[in-house]
């Protein structure tokens, strides 16, 4: 029925994102600046697309006659996180100038798409919004949220690729150690004021909606979890001064808790929060 | 002396514990994996409830840790309040250098202990040491503003900028904003309350069912154990009054309790009941728990050895009343998918009508500080439905007519269509219907049809020798209204509003301190400009590189 324009759209900008991910791999192994230039200017063909399809399906809802900003169940919500991936991490191409990490981050911009689209228990229908999400705090509690696992994403994927670098030398297929470490601590240092406004708009809209700001809702529990491991993260860093391995390590351990709070809480617990 | 010494070390060691990072890390992830626990165990049921399903090892586990309400139980708390403790002694401790390095002016960067992120140096020919003070003044002024401390010591010229101290308060602000968090919680548990208030459409409500509460025991102990009637009437009178006194100060009512007699073998008989209205005093409240003793009665041969009265059920009577004068449950256009719940809410005061609402999901009506949200509905009977009838040759004896629920329609032979009752299953394993049934000559029949809500306008059922099609139903209704007074809220908001500003400011911006050093030699005037950053030193890094142009454009002869 409706929609299946708007996933041709969605099934182009993931492919685009394969393809920019192939693209950067070469630039990572070759070096060579006109290919890199080409990842960068695919992955951004690929986030405008992106862009696009997600303003056509808001409008589409509209014309559906229910109109409401898409991001209220898991294909949209998935659709747009990697969305949010690819802004933040080219607003930290643009800004670092590093863009081999773009191989795997592109990586992961095709993966969030390809696992809503192309499994057929997940419905890319638009569907009217119930009750409960009828409210003006959704798009600011998902859109402060999905960019803070965003950023949690790109910290995860620097520090990945930290754990398999073995030395610090500048000539090898990946940014030094140093940097790594460095960039991984920008991601989180945009993620967690992120993730806090995201914890806070839900607890606002929850006031709102159910009467209690805070009711230790399996959802709520799991983002303050993710909350208390990027907070230990930053006091690592900051208090303790730790550095390299096992902070690469904690980033790694925090990506868990985002996934866990994101689908974990949604597949395998119930709760108040079960849309996405 | 040496003990003494070995009492101020432990005294030390222990302050040193409290202020240190390694607690912070440790409660922080202690925080992270334990919450865990209570996503994955269901929370809020009896102990029994465990025992049944975890077995006897790990059901007492769970009750002596009270993991059936972990997120309340005193370990738990005690990690948070930890947590709290480790910040403030953490924060008092390093508040008094974070202000020295605020207060910074001091121009001469060499022989001290400041971490140097940044440096330049460049060599500048055919001009004084003023000349070069005064240019490099200008050009950092420009990014740094007007400078802090100059001086002059031995030949050289040193001037200092510090630009955006008030960043290092970030984390100041950051911390602080969770001690109102703490206190919004308390004083939302202190006093602020939550509720349910079922309100059927049409009816006025000023009590709703208290959730959260403390239950409100009070035993009494007979000495010898006694089978004199008198005796345990006065004792359970004694039990009623203090219940009820109690339940008066914490501004409850008294819904449901227990009656507990235990005979001089220790064994105990249980009641379970309902007062027939709410109520707080005594004299509401004896002749209830009275009349339960009568009625558990003593048996032959026993005696009583105690009584224990338990309250656990609460109303909380509101200052004011509630009218819902209708509820409204809106779908999407063919579907099944609801779009809104609303109900026409009125409230009185002193029998006055003093407001008027619709409220919805997500918009609640507050009044006095309490807040009612629309939460739940259910249906309690049928106001009248819509049929169509067709009689035994197929032919039409009414058409879309309305039934209400206590009138009838005709058909023929003096038989008459009525509504029985409406069908809920209580399995909610079947939809919510109609049970129609037929009168004949005034007089109700054995003949009746079950007629389910989701095939209105399609089905027909027999009714005897007729057949009848549901066409519509026009449902009576209650509301659910989930009730919540929190006067912590404010505080939590301000505790938002406080984080957001501190976090941004920790991490986005930076305390900058810039020192420049002119120093005269043989030949030219040698410029040295060191730098360092509270945070963000990779920016700080770029706009020393500016920095550096800026000089070299300056200094060109």
């Amino acid at each position: 029925m409706l929609g299946t324009y708007n996933d041709e759209m969605f099934g182009i900008a993931m492919v685009i994102y394969l393809i920019a991910s192939v693209f950067y791999l070469i630039y990572a192994v070759s070096k060579n600046n006109k290919i890199g230039t080409a990842a960068t200017l695919i992955a951004l063909s690929g986030f405008l697309v992106n862009t696009a399809a997600i303003g056509v399906r808001w409008v589409e809802s509209y014309k559906a006659g229910f109109g409401y900003v898409p991001l209220s169940n898991m294909f949209e919500s998935m659709v747009f996180f990697a969305w949010s991936i690819m802004l933040i991490y080219l607003v930290f191409e643009y800004i670092y100038g590093y863009k081999s990490i773009g191989t795997f981050v592109s990586m992961m911009g095709f993966l969030a798409i390809a696992a809503v689209s192309l499994n057929p228990a997940i419905t890319s229908d638009l569907q009217p919004l119930v009750p409960a999400l009828q409210s003006n705090w959704l798009t600011s509690h998902v859109v402060t949220c999905f960019i803070g696992y965003a950023a949690f994403a790109i910290s995860f994927a620097v520090s990945i690729l930290y754990l398999f670098k073995r030395g610090d030398k500048t000539d090898g297929f990946l940014p030094p150690a140093k940097v790594l470490d460095e960039l991984s601590y920008k991601a989180v240092a945009v993620g967690f004021p992120l993730l806090t406004l995201g914890i806070l708009t839900g607890a606002a809209w929850a006031n709102y909606a159910w009467g209690t700001y805070w009711s230790w809702d399996p959802k709520e529990t799991w983002s303050l979890i993710t909350w208390f491991v990027y907070a230990a993260y930053l006091h690592a860093r900051f208090t303790a001064g730790w550095r390299g391995k096992p902070l690469a390590w904690l980033s790694v351990l925090g990506f868990g808790a985002v996934i866990f709070t994101y689908w974990g809480v949604n597949f395998l617990l119930s709760g108040l929060h079960s849309y996405g | 002396v040496s003990a003494a010494k070995n009492q101020k070390s432990l005294v030390d060691k222990v302050y040193d514990f409290l202020c240190s990072v390694k607690l912070s890390l440790i409660v922080l992830i202690g925080l992270a994996v334990t919450s865990i626990i209570g996503t994955v165990l269901q929370q809020g049921k009896e102990a029994q409830h465990y025992y049944s399903i975890y077995g006897d090892t790990w059901g007492s586990v769970i009750e002596v840790l009270n993991l059936g309400d972990m997120y309340h139980s005193w370990w738990f708390l005690v990690l948070l309040s930890l947590l709290m403790v480790n910040i403030a002694f953490c924060s008092f401790k390093r508040f008094p250098s974070a202000w020295r390095q605020m207060k910074d002016a001091d121009p001469i960067y060499t022989g001290r202990s400041v971490a140097l992120h940044e440096r330049m140096s460049l060599s500048v020919k055919g001009a004084s040491v003023e000349d070069v003070a005064a240019k490099a003044e200008e050009f950092l002024s420009q990014k740094f503003g007007t400078p802090v401390g100059k001086a002059d010591v031995e030949g050289s010229t040193y001037i200092m900028f510090s630009k955006g101290a008030w960043a290092r308060y970030g984390v100041y602000v950051t911390h602080c904003s969770l001690f109102l968090f703490a206190l919004g919680a308390i004083v939302g548990l202190l006093w602020g309350f939550k509720g349910y208030m079922p309100i059927i459409e049409g009816r006025t409500e000023q009590f709703m069912y208290a959730r959260d509460e403390m239950p409100i025991q009070m035993q009494e102990d007979l000495g010898a154990p006694t089978a004199d009637m008198e005796t345990l009437r006065t004792a359970a009178k004694s039990l009623a009054t203090a219940v009820a006194e109690e339940a008066a100060d914490q501004g409850l009512h008294l819904d449901s309790m227990d009656l507990r007699v235990v005979d001089q073998n220790g064994m105990e008989t249980v009641k379970r009941f309902e007062l027939p209205e709410p109520s707080n005093t005594a004299a509401q409240t004896i002749p209830t728990v009275i009349r339960q003793l009568n009625a558990m009665g003593i048996g032959a041969g026993k005696s009583v050895s105690k009584l224990v009265l338990t309250a656990d059920k609460f109303r909380r009577k509101i200052d004011f009343q509630i009218l819902c004068e209708n509820f409204d449950l809106e779908y999407y256009p063919d579907s099944q998918r609801p779009k809104d719940y609303k109900s026409d809410l009125v409230v009185f005061e002193n029998g006055k009508e003093v407001e008027r609402m619709t409220i919805e999901v997500n918009s609640p009506l507050i009044r006095d500080g309490i807040f009612f949200y629309q939460s739940s509905y259910g249906k309690v009977g049928v106001r009248s439905v819509k049929v169509t009838v067709a009689g035994p040759d197929r032919q039409y004896l009414q058409q879309n007519a309305t039934l209400f629920n206590n009138g009838s329609l005709k058909l023929a032979n003096g038989d008459e269509l009525y509504i029985r009752e409406m069908w809920k299953d209580q399995q909610g394993r079947l939809p919510d219907g109609i049970i129609f049934g037929i009168k004949t000559n005034g007089a109700p029949t054995s003949i009746s049809a079950r007629a389910f809500e989701p095939y209105v306008g399609r089905d027909w059922w027999p009714l005897g020798k007729y057949q009848v099609r549901l066409d519509s139903v026009d449902w009576w209704h209650y509301t659910g209204l989930q009730v919540a007074k929190d006067p912590g809220v404010p505080i939590v908001w301000a505790g938002c509003f406080l984080i957001t500003i501190g976090l941004f400011v920790s991490f986005f911006t930076s305390h900058r301190r810039v020192w420049a050093k002119i120093t005269p030699t043989e030949k030219t005037v040698k410029l040295d400009i060191v730098g360092n950053a509270s945070r963000n030193r990779f920016s700080f890094e770029r706009c020393f590189e500016d920095l550096c142009e800026d000089a070299q454009e300056t200094f060109k002869n």
